[in-house]
């Protein structure tokens, strides 16, 4: 348990420095927008800031499946980030060609995608029934979310009411979702989850 | 489903967090359990009826 608890720390700690790292030089080096530089750094810099809040929260009585997707995310956003910059750096300013340029444009996408994955794989790995029960109606909330925002803003853009845009919003808005969930959560049955 | 859990443990003066790590769950699943949020599993009322020595119908009540 300790072991793990350390390598939580470690990897939370990484992604934190990581997180930092590339918001200072995506603005610095005017590899995209300032704003949007922030506006993608949010979400994992929120991540592990929640991530490690509860796990200060929790302390000891962690369980196991909440500490392995604290690891898991940690990780996945730190590939994000890094994956980013790549690709902001290389493609953008230097003008990267062809299929090498095509993977690295997704890799940032995948690790979005990864996200789903570690929270399939925590209801998966639960052992509490009534927390994996939290984590299931944070999901279905997180996806209803995305998912009508994303149905309602395509007709709108179909009909030309709203501007178009990234289709990577949609996953960024499920996380977002996620959050809305727990407090769906707290409301209904007195908990936020283990997963925030 | 009303249950007799918060009895049962003061009883034996068990705080939740206790019955939670006899249980090997959350001490929110019990709180969600105790105050009628959350009905546990058959599997999960059984562990519970077997901690208290008791069977499932004297802990959980019909209505």
């Amino acid at each position: 348990m300790a072991t793990g608890k350390k390598s939580v720390r470690i990897g939370l700690a990484i992604s934190a420095l990581l997180s930092a790292l590339a918001i200072l030089m995506l603005a610095e080096t005017s590899a995209i927008e300032r704003e949007t530089a922030w506006v993608l750094a949010i979400l994992p810099v929120s991540l592990i800031a929640l991530a490690m809040f509860a796990g200060v929260r929790a302390g000891s009585a962690k369980p196991a499946a909440s500490q392995r997707y604290m690891l898991r995310i940690g990780g996945l956003m730190a590939f994000y980030l890094v994956s980013l910059f790549a690709a902001e750096i290389l493609i953008e300013d230097r003008g990267l060609p062809g299929a090498p340029a095509v993977i690295l444009a997704a890799l940032p996408g995948l690790a979005f995608a990864g996200v789903v994955w570690v929270f399939g794989a925590l209801i998966v790995e639960e052992k509490d029934e009534f927390m994996r029960l939290l984590h299931i109606r944070q999901g279905l909330i997180g996806t209803g979310i995305a998912l009508t925002c994303a149905a309602v803003w395509g007709f709108l853009e179909t009909y030309g009411f709203v501007p178009h845009v990234a289709a990577f919003w949609w996953p960024t808005i499920w996380c977002f979702g996620l959050g809305l969930g727990a407090l769906a959560n707290k409301i209904a049955y007195g908990s936020w989850g283990e997963v925030r | 489903m009303k249950n007799r859990l918060k009895v049962l443990r003061a009883e034996r003066d068990w705080s939740q967090q206790d019955l939670a790590e006899r249980l090997e769950v959350s001490r929110q699943s019990v709180n969600a359990i105790e105050t009628g949020r959350y009905d546990p599993s058959l599997p999960l009322a059984f562990r519970i009826a077997d901690i208290f020595g008791l069977a499932i119908e004297e802990i959980f009540l019909r209505g």
